[in-house]
């Protein structure tokens, strides 16, 4: 019995100490590099996707971390590293500023212009507010028109049943989700439901495991149900600019798939990533992609997704007061009226 | 007249007297022993879903363990069961955020008593646990809160040393509890709550614990001071935990100062253990 014991204590020993103490790093300029690189190296989804060699990054940086003389300059190089993920969905968050990525969508045309959609031609003055949705009817009453700006500004099933009653008599449908920088992806998904007539196979997405560039769990199929209680069975045009991110990409992704739905204007930002965040030594948040989301054939959204009809819009046409991609999109519910 | 009161009543005495003493010896009844605790707490979480940074902080701690023999025969063995709960709110070094933290844990178990030498008793045995805990993380993110789930089978162990004093003792007491074996589930990082509930994502959340990759060490100790109806006591309690599952290591250490008192109830009830006739209860 006591041979047996004699055997067991240092068992239990080597077993009690398995658990390996989490990595922690000091709450220096260094300290705070390496936390940095080591969060996107372990947890960043798009590292070998995008074919970043993160490696070669941490050398050019670290290179250049003694040159940093205080706070707002050690800032700008770590978002000066990030930048090289080249992501909307990665920001540093510090007590004063907010690193970002806006190129991917600076670089492209803007192909929306509010004051347009406002004009008398089109919703003009007296739209309807319902939840974060602003509707009306155009084109002489026989097109309904939808602009919705913000996935964050949330809605009901009854605004949308609503917004449906009002708009029913209308031939088709034109939902307007230029310049939406995304929000709740729950919300892209009840807004896409209205418009599918049976559940669909819409996409995948995928989880980090380990710390491997390519450590992913397999897909995890999501579908978009048919919503019981509302649907819109007309055609429906979604318009779309390199603004439509995150949320209204995914959004986008879905109704890709809907029977009658067209997506035109421009391809829309990307986002594909569903954004983590992890906290540095010193209290800044690194916000970074970290799920990678996939349509229905397994293909990354993450660089955006391009429209059934390329439109852009032309700088004559807005000083006369027409949006291209709008009159584009209403032209195609003529044709499908056939007038 | 009046001699033949104080003969009657002492017929009376003498005869009630005679009548008690042929009664059968009065059935034992099982005494429950109730410790109650409240605590003042110095916590210490690491929560990799939220974040890789360490909290500490302060909150409040209540627990309580209620304790009787198996059988009114034998004190050689005793069930136990403990109700732990924690509630606190740490941040990280830099101030920048906060968990909220708000835990609980139910145990029941069996313990051996030995008595090896005098005044020293030592209980052995184990105890099956359910934890719950939830951390609510402050700062505007995709996943703001990670929730704990548990069950262990614990080893578990008190040591007691009655110190006598003048006409009294205190007891000196050591209650300790590892975790052995169990299921715990934890998320997948990056994976959110959501997600888990509306895509059916049920993969890597449930995980067999042993040594390998979960760690724990609560240790109570007690000084008991007994009063007249009552016993106070004054304790410090340290609960060390760390384990580890989907690439992601925890940590939760609580160190608390503790007040408290402990007293004994009669437990009775269904058709074995009726109340004793004397008994008197607002309740039945």
């Amino acid at each position: 019995m006591k041979k047996r014991l004699k055997l067991l204590l240092p068992l239990l020993l080597v077993l009690a100490s398995c658990v390996e103490d989490p990595v922690s790093y000091p709450n220096t300029w260094q300290g705070n590099f390496d936390a940095l690189w080591n969060t996107i190296d372990t947890r960043y989804c798009y590292l070998d996707y995008k074919k970043v060699n993160w490696d070669s990054i941490k050398v050019v940086y670290q290179s250049k971390l003694n040159s940093v003389s205080d706070e707002f300059d050690f800032f700008d190089l770590m978002g000066e590293m990030l930048n090289e993920l080249k992501d909307g969905h990665v920001n540093l968050y510090s007590d004063f500023d907010r690193s970002r990525y806006w190129n991917w969508f600076e670089d492209y045309p803007s192909n929306f212009q509010s004051d347009l959609i406002y004009s008398p031609r089109y919703l003009g003055s007296d739209y309807r507010i319902s939840g974060g949705m602003r509707y009306g009817k155009i084109d002489g009453g026989s097109i309904g028109y939808m602009y919705y700006g913000d996935f964050s500004s949330t809605f009901t099933t009854v605004n949308l049943k609503f917004v449906f009653d009002y708009l029913s008599d209308c031939q088709g449908l034109i939902l307007d989700v230029r310049d939406n920088g995304g929000g709740y992806l729950s919300s892209a998904e009840t807004l896409a439901s209205c418009f599918f007539n049976k559940k669909t196979l819409t996409g995948y997405m995928t989880h980090k495991l380990g710390n491997g560039h390519s450590d992913f769990s397999k897909p995890i199929a999501f579908y978009t149900e048919r919503s019981d209680s509302l649907h819109w069975d007309k055609p429906v045009m979604v318009l779309t600019n390199r603004l439509s991110f995150s949320a209204t990409n995914a959004f986008v992704s879905r109704m890709k798939y809907a029977p009658n739905a067209t997506i035109v204007g421009d391809r829309t930002g990307g986002g594909g990533g569903l954004p983590l965040s992890n906290e540095l030594p010193n209290g800044w948040l690194v916000r970074f992609s970290a799920v990678p989301m996939y349509d229905a054939s397994m293909q990354h959204i993450e660089w955006g997704l391009d429209p059934d009809v390329k439109v852009d819009m032309s700088s004559t046409d807005a000083k006369t007061g027409r949006d291209t991609i709008l009159e584009r999109a209403i032209a195609l519910l003529r044709v499908n009226r056939q007038f | 007249m009046h001699n033949a009161f104080w003969i009657a009543l002492g017929l009376a005495v003498g005869w009630n007297s005679v009548v008690s003493a042929q009664q059968p010896k009065e059935k034992n009844y099982l005494l429950t022993s109730v410790t109650t605790q409240y605590g003042w707490s110095m916590l210490n979480l690491t929560d990799a879903y939220l974040s890789d940074l360490p909290y500490s902080g302060y909150g409040l701690q209540f627990n309580t363990t209620a304790r009787r023999f198996a059988t009114a025969k034998s004190d050689r063995i005793s069930l136990r069961t403990d109700i732990n709960l924690n509630a606190g709110l740490a941040s990280n070094d830099p101030q920048s955020a906060t968990f909220t933290y708000i835990g609980g844990n139910v145990g029941s178990g069996v313990q051996a008593h030995f008595k090896p030498i005098r005044n020293v008793q030592v209980l052995l045995g184990g105890v099956w646990d359910a934890e719950m805990g939830v951390k609510i993380y402050s700062r505007e993110v995709n996943n703001a809160a990670n929730i704990d789930l548990a069950t262990n089978l614990n080893l578990s162990a008190t040591l007691r040393y009655d110190l006598p004093l003048w006409k009294n003792h205190i007891r000196l007491q050591a209650d300790v509890r590892s975790p052995l074996l169990g299921l715990m589930f934890v998320p997948v990082r990056g994976e959110s709550y959501s997600e888990i509930y509306y895509l059916r994502s049920y993969e890597n959340l449930v995980h067999f614990t042993s040594l390998h990759n979960k760690n724990g060490l609560n240790i109570r100790y007690l000084v008991q001071i007994p009063l007249k109806n009552s016993i106070l006591n004054i304790g410090f309690q340290t609960d060390y935990l760390k384990y580890a599952a989907n690439n992601m290591v925890f940590r939760r250490n609580i160190m608390s100062m503790q007040v408290g008192a402990s007293c004994d109830l009669i437990q009775f009830g269904g058709r074995k253990n009726r109340a004793p006739a004397h008994f008197v209860s607002s309740e039945w």
